[in-house]
C-alpha cells in the first residue's frame, strides 16, 4: 500500500469514526428530547382525568360509582390516535385492579407488577413504564385527605415515536453519508496534495540507496537534493558509501596479512 | 541535537500537516451534522411542542363548554382567573391563558400580559389566522389557538402562549449538547488518531530519521522493524539492507580476525596485528553491533501509554454518571448503616481499594515490570466489571469493585510506571502531564458517552462494554510495552508510616493536608461522584443528561488546571489560589441550597471545576515550599508521594460524610453541607498560612566569629 494511500485510509477510519459517534450522539439526543416532549403531553391528558377522578372521589363518591369517567376515557382515546388505552385503577393493599377501561376486557383485571412498582417509586404522583407496545405514563388519584386511592395509566403507542425517532435516524444517517462522502474526497485530495511530495521524496531515496550497492553513481546527491532531508539522506548515504569503502579497504588489508601471513 | 532539529523538519512537518489536515476535516464534517442536526430537530420539536400546549388548551377548553353546557354564559363564568392560573401550573414554558369571545375580546386571562397579542386573537376570531392547534410566533409567544365549541355552537377561543425563551431555550440547550457532543467526538477521534498516525506513519518516520542520523555519526548498530510495504516501508527495507551490508562485512572481519587468535609464529602474528590494526581503525571511527545481527531499534513513546491508559480510565468513566443510581437498584440493608451510607459504600471502598492498591502496584510495577502489572490490573477490572454488570445484590457488587479498584490502582501504577521509565528527568513533567491529560480527556468522554450508553442499552450492559474495552487496553499493551521496561531510574520510593509521621509532624503540611487537600478530595467523590448523578436524577434528568453535566467538571479541569499551574509558578502566588479556589469549590456547592435545581446543580459542578482548577497545582506546588526540610531529608519525591496518599483520605471519607448529610437533610442540603466544610477548611487554611507563612522559619544563623 503506498503511502498516500495509507494516510488517505487513516484520515477516512477516523472521520468515519467521527461520523458515527457525532451521528449517535445527536441521535439519542433528539431521542432523549422527543420522548420527553411526547411523554409530557400526554401527562397533560393524563393529569386532566385525574382531576376529573379526583372531583368526583372528593365529592364522597366511590371511584365504580363515578360512571361518567369510562365516557371521559372512551372520549380522550377517539380524540388522541395515539393513545392506545386508558385505564382508571384502584389502588389497594399495594395492588391495583382497573375499575375502568377503555379496552373493556381490561375491567377488573389486575394491573401489570411494573406499573405499580412505578408507581410507588414516583415521588411526585407522576410515572411512567414501558411496555411491550406502548409507553406508559401515569399519575396518581388521592382523596381530600391526600391518600392513594386510585391510579391513571395512559398507554400511548410506541409506533408513534419510533417511527419519528427512525425517520431521524434515516435523515441523520443519510446526512451523515453524505458528508463523510463529501469530506473523504476531500481528505483524499488533501492528503495527495500534501503527502504526494512526502512519499515521493522517499520512493526516491529508496532508489538512490538501492543504487549505492552497485557501481553506479547514487541518482540523488547534494546536487539535485530538493528539500533538507534529502540533503541529509545524501549525507547518510555518503557515509553509508564511506564506511562500506572502508570495510573494503580493511578487508583488502585483511586479505592482504592472511596472504603474506 | 541533530536529531532534534531534524525532528523538527520533518517529523514536524508532517505531523503538523496529517493533524492539520484531519482538524480541519473533523471540524468540517461535524460541524456540518451539527448544523444539519439542529435544524432537523427544530422542524421536528416545535410542532411536538405545539402539541402539548394544544394538549394544555384542549384539556382546560373542556371544562369551559361543560359549564357552558350547564346553561352558563361564556361571559359570565365564575372564577376563570384561578382557574386559568391553575391550568398553568406545572408548564413553566405557558406564559399565558386567555379565553376570548367571538370576536376576539379578552373575557378571562391569566399569566403575562396580552397587550401585544391583542390583534392577533382578533385576527384569530375573524378567521385571518389558524386555530388548528399549530403555533403562531406572535409577540414574544407562540400563540397556540385552540376553539371552545359547545353544543350550542362556537364560544370563542382559548389562546395558549409558550414563551418564546423556552421554545429558544430547549433549541440553545440542544445546541448546546450537540457542541458538547462535538468536543466529545473530537477528543475520542483525537485519541484514535494520535494512535493510527503515531504508530502507522510519524512514528516509522521518525524512528527511521533518527537511525540515518545514527549513522551520519558512524553508528551502525541498529536496524529497523518494518512491516510496511509502503514508500517508507520500502525506503526501511533499503535502509535496512545498508546497515546489513556494513553489518556482515564487519562481522565478516571480526570472524576472520578471531580464525587468527591463535595463531602462532612470527608471520601469522603480524597478519594478526595488521588485521586487528584495521578492525581497531574501523572501530575508532564507527560503531557496530556486537551481535550476529544488527539490534532492531524500537522507541518507546509517550503515545504507547497515552492510547490503553485512555482506553481503560474511560472503560471505568463510563459508569461515573450512573454509578450511584445503579447501588440503589441493588439496595440492601447493611446493619447500623442509613439507606444513603449503603449507596455510598461502593464509592467509598472503590477509592479505598486505589488508596490501598497503589502503593503496593507501584511495588509491583518496580518488581514484575509495567506490562505484567497493567495486564493483571486489566483482567481483575474486566472481572470486577464482568461481575458488577452481573451482581445480584448490593454485597457481591461491593466485592467487585473491590476486585476493578485493585485492577485501576495497578493498571494506572503500571501506565506511570511506563512513563517514568521512558523519561528522563528533564521531560518526566511532560510524560505526567500526558498521563494527566489521558485520564481527564478519558473522563470527559467517559462520563457523557456513559450517560448516553446507559439510557440506550442499560447500567448492565454499559459495565460489559466496560470489561469489552478493559480489555482492549489490555491487547494494546500486550502489543505496545516493551516486555521489561524499568530500570534503575524507574525505581520508586517506597512509603512507610514513618515517612508518614515525619511529614505530620510539621504542622503547616498538617493543616495544608487536613484543611486544603482532604477537603477538595471529599468535596470531589461526595458532590460530584455521589451526590450529582442520585440529585440529578431525582430532579428528572435523564441519564444522558447527567453524565452531560458532571462531564463539566473534567472539561473545565482539563483546560483549566494546565493554565492556572502556570499562572501559579509565573507568579509564584499558591496559597492565594489555592484559598480562591476552596472558596469557588464550597461556594458553588452551597449554592445549590438557594435553587435546588438543575441549573444550580451544574453551576456547582463548574464552580467545583474552576475551583479545583485552581487549586490543585498550586496546592501540589505548595508542599516543597512547606517541607523544605522534609524534602531535605526524605526526598521531593517521597514528599510528594505521601501527600498523594494522605489526600486520599478526602476520597474515601467523602461518600461516608456525604452520606450521612444526605440521609439527615436531603440532597440540596448535603451539597450545601459538603460546600461549608470546604469553605470552613478554606477559612482555616487561609487564616493559618496568613499567620505562620508558608515557608518553615530557618533557623537563625551564629553571627560569624
Amino acid at each position: 500500500m503506498k503511502l498516500t494511500t495509507k494516510i488517505t485510509v487513516t484520515m477516512v477510519i477516523i472521520v468515519l469514526f467521527a461520523v458515527v459517534v457525532t451521528t449517535f450522539l445527536n441521535y439519542s439526543k433528539y431521542q432523549a428530547t422527543l420522548s420527553d416532549l411526547v411523554r409530557s403531553r400526554f401527562v397533560v391528558v393524563a393529569l386532566d382525568l385525574k382531576h376529573t377522578i379526583e372531583s368526583s372521589v372528593n365529592l364522597g363518591m366511590a371511584l365504580e360509582e363515578t360512571e361518567n369517567i369510562q365516557d371521559v376515557i372512551d372520549r380522550l382515546r377517539g380524540k388522541h390516535e395515539q393513545i392506545r388505552s386508558l385505564a382508571v385503577f384502584r389502588v389497594s393493599a399495594g395492588k391495583g385492579a382497573a375499575v375502568f377501561d377503555t379496552e373493556r376486557a381490561g375491567v377488573g383485571r389486575s394491573v401489570p407488577d411494573h406499573w405499580m412498582h412505578a408507581l410507588d417509586r414516583s415521588e411526585d404522583g407522576v410515572w411512567h413504564a414501558v411496555d411491550a407496545d406502548a409507553f406508559v405514563v401515569g399519575v396518581s388519584v388521592v382523596n381530600s385527605f391526600d391518600k392513594l386511592v386510585a391510579g391513571v395509566a395512559l398507554r400511548y403507542a410506541k409506533a408513534y415515536e419510533q417511527d419519528k425517532v427512525a425517520a431521524m435516524f434515516r435523515r441523520l444517517s443519510a446526512a451523515g453519508a453524505v458528508v463523510f462522502a463529501v469530506v473523504a474526497g476531500a481528505a483524499f485530495a488533501g492528503v495527495f496534495y500534501f503527502f504526494r511530495p512526502i512519499s515521493a521524496s522517499f520512493a526516491r531515496m529508496t532508489h538512490s540507496l538501492q543504487q549505492l550497492f552497485s557501481e553506479e553513481e547514487p541518482p540523488l546527491t547534494e546536487a539535485n537534493a530538493a528539500t533538507e532531508e534529502e540533503a541529509r539522506f545524501v549525507r547518510f548515504q555518503r557515509k553509508t558509501h564511506a564506511v562500506i569503502e572502508h570495510l573494503l579497504e580493511a578487508d583488502e588489508e585483511m586479505h592482504n596479512a592472511e596472504r603474506e601471513g | 541535537m541533530a536529531e532534534a532539529t531534524h525532528r523538527s523538519s520533518l517529523i514536524g512537518r508532517i505531523r503538523a500537516r496529517l493533524f492539520g489536515l484531519a482538524i480541519v476535516l473533523l471540524l468540517v464534517a461535524l460541524t456540518a451534522i451539527s448544523l444539519y442536526s439542529l435544524s432537523q430537530f427544530e422542524h421536528d420539536l416545535v410542532p411536538e411542542m405545539d402539541r402539548k400546549a394544544a394538549a394544555v388548551g384542549e384539556s382546560l377548553a373542556a371544562d369551559i363548554v361543560r359549564a357552558v353546557d350547564y346553561g352558563v354564559p361564556p361571559n359570565a363564568l365564575k372564577g376563570m382567573g384561578p382557574f386559568l392560573a391553575a391550568g398553568m401550573e406545572g408548564h413553566p414554558e405557558i406564559r399565558y391563558l386567555a379565553v376570548c369571545d367571538g370576536e376576539g375580546a379578552v373575557l378571562y386571562h391569566a399569566g403575562a400580559a396580552v397587550d401585544g397579542v391583542l390583534a392577533h386573537f382578533r385576527a384569530v376570531a375573524a378567521g385571518g389566522a389558524a386555530a388548528d392547534g399549530r403555533s403562531v410566533r406572535v409577540d414574544v409567544f407562540y400563540d397556540t389557538a385552540v376553539p371552545i365549541t359547545a353544543r350550542a355552537g362556537a364560544v370563542g377561543t382559548l389562546h395558549v402562549g409558550v414563551d418564546q425563551k423556552f421554545v429558544q431555550k430547549t433549541l440553545e440547550d440542544i445546541v448546546l449538547d450537540i457542541l458538547i457532543v462535538l468536543l466529545v467526538s473530537l477528543l475520542v477521534t483525537f485519541e484514535l488518531l494520535l494512535f493510527l498516525i503515531t504508530f502507522n506513519i510519524s512514528g516509522p518516520i521518525e524512528t527511521v530519521t533518527k537511525l540515518m542520523t545514527r549513522v551520519e555519526n558512524g553508528d551502525f548498530r541498529h536496524a529497523m522493524e518494518s512491516r510496511s510495504k509502503d514508500e517508507v516501508g520500502q525506503f526501511i527495507a533499503a535502509f535496512n539492507d545498508a546497515v546489513g551490508l556494513v553489518h556482515d562485512l564487519y562481522r565478516g572481519m571480526v570472524r576472520r580476525a578471531d580464525a587468527y587468535r591463535q595463531a602462532t609464529g612470527d608471520e601469522l602474528r603480524t597478519a594478526r596485528r595488521r588485521m586487528v590494526a584495521a578492525l581497531r581503525q574501523l572501530h575508532d571511527r564507527f560503531a557496530f553491533a556486537d551481535a550476529p545481527k544488527p539490534a532492531v531499534y524500537r522507541e518507546s513513546t509517550l503515545v504507547d501509554v497515552r492510547t490503553p491508559l485512555f482506553i481503560f480510565v474511560f472503560a471505568e468513566e463510563l459508569s461515573r454518571s450512573f454509578f450511584p443510581i445503579y447501588v440503589r437498584d441493588l439496595f440492601a440493608p447493611v446493619p447500623y448503616l442509613t439507606p444513603e451510607a449503603v449507596i455510598g459504600l461502593p464509592i467509598a471502598l472503590f477509592m479505598l481499594f486505589v488508596a490501598i492498591g497503589t502503593p503496593f502496584a507501584g511495588a509491583w510495577t518496580d518488581r514484575y515490570g509495567n506490562r505484567p502489572v497493567f495486564l493483571w490490573g486489566a483482567g481483575l477490572a474486566v472481572v470486577g466489571f464482568l461481575g458488577t454488570a452481573l451482581a445480584f445484590n448490593l454485597y457481591d457488587l461491593m466485592a467487585w469493585r473491590v476486585l476493578t479498584a485493585v485492577g485501576y490502582a495497578m493498571a494506572t501504577m503500571a501506565c506511570q510506571g511506563y512513563i517514568v521509565a521512558i523519561t528522563t528527568a528533564e521531560n518526566r513533567a511532560r510524560g505526567m502531564a500526558v498521563f494527566v491529560g489521558a485520564i481527564m480527556v478519558a473522563a470527559i468522554c467517559g462520563t457523557s458517552i456513559g450517560g448516553v450508553l446507559a439510557e440506550r442499552l442499560g447500567f448492565r450492559a454499559t459495565f460489559f462494554l466496560s470489561a469489552a474495552l478493559a480489555l482492549v487496553a489490555a491487547a494494546f499493551v500486550h502489543q505496545v510495552f516493551r516486555r521489561r521496561e524499568s530500570g534503575p531510574e524507574a525505581e520508586q520510593p517506597k512509603v512507610t508510616t514513618r515517612e508518614v509521621l515525619i511529614l505530620l509532624r510539621n504542622p503547616r503540611f498538617a493543616v495544608m493536608m487536613l484543611f486544603g487537600a482532604v477537603p477538595a478530595k471529599l468535596i470531589l467523590t461526595g458532590f460530584l461522584f455521589y451526590l450529582t448523578p442520585l440529585f440529578l436524577h431525582e430532579l428528572g434528568n435523564s441519564q444522558s443528561d447527567i453524565g452531560r453535566g458532571m462531564m463539566v467538571y473534567f472539561a473545565i479541569m482539563v483546560f483549566g488546571n494546565p493554565l492556572c499551574a502556570r499562572l501559579a509558578d509565573r507568579f509564584r502566588v499558591r496559597a492565594p489560589l489555592v484559598t480562591a479556589g476552596g472558596v469557588l469549590a464550597g461556594g458553588g456547592a452551597l449554592v445549590v441550597l438557594l435553587w435546588h435545581d438543575t441549573a444550580a446543580v451544574i453551576g456547582g459542578i463548574a464552580a467545583l471545576g474552576l475551583g479545583h482548577s485552581l487549586s490543585t497545582a498550586p496546592l501540589l506546588a505548595m508542599v516543597p515550599v512547606v517541607c523544605e526540610r522534609e524534602v531535605r531529608i526524605l526526598g521531593q519525591t517521597m514528599v510528594l508521594g505521601v501527600f498523594r496518599i494522605l489526600e486520599r483520605i478526602g476520597s474515601v471519607a467523602g461518600p461516608f460524610v456525604t452520606a450521612a448529610l444526605a440521609g439527615l437533610f436531603g440532597f440540596a442540603e448535603a451539597m450545601a453541607g459538603l460546600g461549608a466544610i470546604v469553605l470552613g477548611s478554606t477559612v482555616v487554611f487561609t487564616l493559618y498560612f496568613l499567620i505562620a507563612g508558608s515557608a518553615p522559619p530557618r533557623p537563625a544563623t551564629r553571627p560569624a566569629g
